[in-house]
């Protein structure tokens, strides 16, 4: 892929709207900070790109009097530049959440602001105004079957009014952006589901929008194109300073490229926070069911089969041990043997870095000489956070 | 079979080719922006204006459940405020017109709901007017649909066009009875009706052959 190197040489984008100076890169470097003691960030509905504000959100019920809860009292605020994931279940109300910002669905009570406006209150021709500045992405590409690559990014140019050669000299630059410069004259169907989801890109793109919503869009797609079309969406993050909303059940994908991550559920944000730390602390049950399928964080079958709630005598103690940025490279479990007298013996290990910090989980089985609650304890005071699985004989 | 006779089966199928011609004109011409409406026109829709939907919806429901025979003779004080006469082929393209523009507007109302809804709303993210989203999204989406939808409308009508020789309409299917019926002529029938079969075929393989170029959602090369 080919991609990242022609931006600049083809793309006409006023710089003005393109390449704003930013708070913090996708790499998250700006976020740095002592990870122990990091409170989860707090909602300021005062700036971003995009703030909700007390949103509540209900329909009408089908077939009955009653109303059904979508959201409640969400309120969250996306910086400019940045990639904020919603996670959530389906029913979850992710869907309803970025509808919400560009004025496809309006909020029961509360805002749901986009660079300042209030998008539930706009109607007519200030909403439409506004909804050129959003590009949208989707699930299932939602192309035009009648149009070909050229045409499908070349229409919301033609809905905007462009005019013809503008429009021809854009959608060829978008398109060799998306690297699909040689396929402009073929239909949907005779493309590929990357190659779709990357027209859906270059034409989400076409009026230079502030902000890019994505609605599942790799959820159709196999693990390899849908890291293909994330790195797509980092280069025109990083390159462009396009700040993306999207929202996804792939805890992978938040991981990939999301600077911040929300939880949602029942219509609820449950957790909210730097990748890093939701993934390395995960608070609620909910964002913890995202990581059941994570091989490091998985307990082998046949521990999991013998292990038992209660202190076993004799028996050990089966700890997951979770190594944040500051104490990765600390020699801790050696200490904790020595120190505390126990013989720690690791059963699994996933160590990797997030967001450029490195991060390590470790399941281990520790000694019954000292209780389970002393050894979380004497970790803590290294800033290890470690948590009591259960024990086996 | 006498020249004679030949001359009127030909002179009988270019004064059906001529009615079900214009009554498919007419009839699309009216029938379209019907049938978008009747698409996009209910409550939540593209064009939400329920009421007007619901009104036009009966008035399609009921001209639909009028037998033909029985539209031609009704409305003959309106053909001839329309055609200036009530008799002969012209007039009788009033009665298949305002046959033609019920069945034409529900056919494209099918084909226009078959349009997949989230290109409507990709369309309404970009901003797009309700007026961009039916001529930009919804029609040419359609247009398969349409096209399949309007060939049968057009076999329709030539079924239709039988009928009209009560007016004195003239056509293949009037020149069947009155010569191949009331005449005894069988041999004119059975030509009358295998330049029917003809006509339908044609019409419907061209209808057919239309749909499937228009249709880009299949991988082939045109």
């Amino acid at each position: 892929m080919s991609t990242t190197s022609h931006l600049s040489d083809n793309l006409t984008f006023r710089s003005s709207d393109w390449l704003e100076p930013r708070s913090r890169t996708s790499t998250g470097k700006a976020n740095v900070q002592e990870p122990t003691a990091s409170p989860r960030r707090n909602v300021s509905a005062s700036d971003g790109l995009v703030v909700f504000d007390h949103v509540h959100k209900a329909f009408a019920a089908r077939g009955s009097a009653g109303e059904v809860t979508a959201l409640q009292d969400i309120s969250l605020s996306l910086r400019t530049g940045s990639i904020m994931g919603i996670i959530g279940r389906s029913g979850a109300g992710k869907s309803t959440l970025i509808r919400l910002v560009n004025g496809l669905d309006t909020p029961t009570s509360g805002r749901a602001l986009f660079d300042g406006v209030d998008v539930g209150s706009l109607s007519g021709n200030a909403l439409r105004q506004t909804q050129r500045q959003i590009g949208m992405i989707f699930q299932h590409f939602n192309l035009l079957s009648s149009r070909t690559a050229f045409e499908n990014v070349a229409l919301p140019l033609e809905i905007a009014g462009t005019d013809k050669t503008a429009i021809a000299a854009r959608v060829n630059a978008l398109l060799e952006l998306v690297g699909l410069a040689d396929k402009r004259d073929r239909y949907p169907s005779e493309l590929s589901g990357g190659q779709k989801q990357r027209v859906g890109i270059a034409r989400a793109l076409a009026t230079e929008p502030k902000l890019l919503l994505s609605d599942e869009a790799t959820s159709a797609l196999d693990p390899e194109t849908t890291r293909s079309i994330l790195d797509l969406l980092k280069t025109v993050n990083r390159e462009l300073g396009l700040t993306i909303l999207l929202i996804t059940h792939e805890m992978s994908v938040v991981r990939e490229i999301a600077d911040e991550v929300v939880v949602l559920e029942s219509g609820r944000v449950v957790e909210h926070g730097p990748v890093y730390d939701v993934f390395t602390q995960p608070q609620h049950a909910v964002t913890r069911s995202f990581f059941a399928n994570d091989a490091g964080r998985q307990l082998p079958a046949d521990i999991r089969a013998r292990l038992q709630p209660g202190a076993i005598p004799g028996g050990k103690a089966i700890v997951r041990i979770v190594f944040r940025a500051a104490s990765a490279d600390d020699a801790v479990l050696s200490k904790l043997a020595r120190e505390l007298g126990v013989d720690v013996n690791i059963m699994s290990a996933t160590v990797d870095t997030l967001a450029g910090k490195p991060f390590g989980w470790f399941i281990a089985s520790v000694d019954g000489s000292k209780s389970a609650d002393e050894i979380v304890a004497y970790l803590a005071r290294y800033g290890v956070s470690a948590e009591v699985l259960g024990h086996v004989a | 079979m006498s020249p004679e006779i030949i001359r009127l089966i030909v002179n009988a199928t270019i004064d059906t080719f001529y009615m079900v011609a214009l009554a498919l004109g007419f009839g699309t011409l009216i029938g379209l922006p019907l049938g978008i409406f009747l698409a996009t026109g209910g409550k939540g829709e593209l064009l939400a204006f329920p009421a007007a939907k619901t009104i036009l919806g009966l008035i399609a429901n009921a001209t639909r459940s009028t037998p033909f025979i029985i539209l031609v003779v009704a409305i003959i004080p309106f053909t001839r405020l329309i055609a200036g006469t009530s008799i002969g082929t012209t007039a009788a393209i009033v009665p298949l017109t305002i046959a033609a523009i019920p069945f034409i507007a529900r056919l494209i109302e099918g084909a226009i709901r078959e349009v997949d809804y989230g290109l409507v709303e990709a369309a309404r993210a970009m901003g797009a007017t309700p007026l961009q989203i039916v001529r930009k999204v919804l029609i040419p989406e359609a247009l398969p649909g349409i096209v399949l939808g309007l060939t049968l409308a057009a076999v329709n009508l030539i079924g239709f066009s039988a009928i009209v020789g009560v007016v004195g309409g003239g056509g293949l299917g009037d020149l069947g009875i009155r010569y191949g019926y009331q005449r005894f002529m069988p041999e004119v029938m059975a030509v009358v009706v295998i330049v029917l079969i003809v006509l339908v075929q044609g019409v419907q393989s061209f209808g057919d052959r239309l749909s499937r170029r228009l249709n880009k959602r299949l991988r082939h090369s045109s």
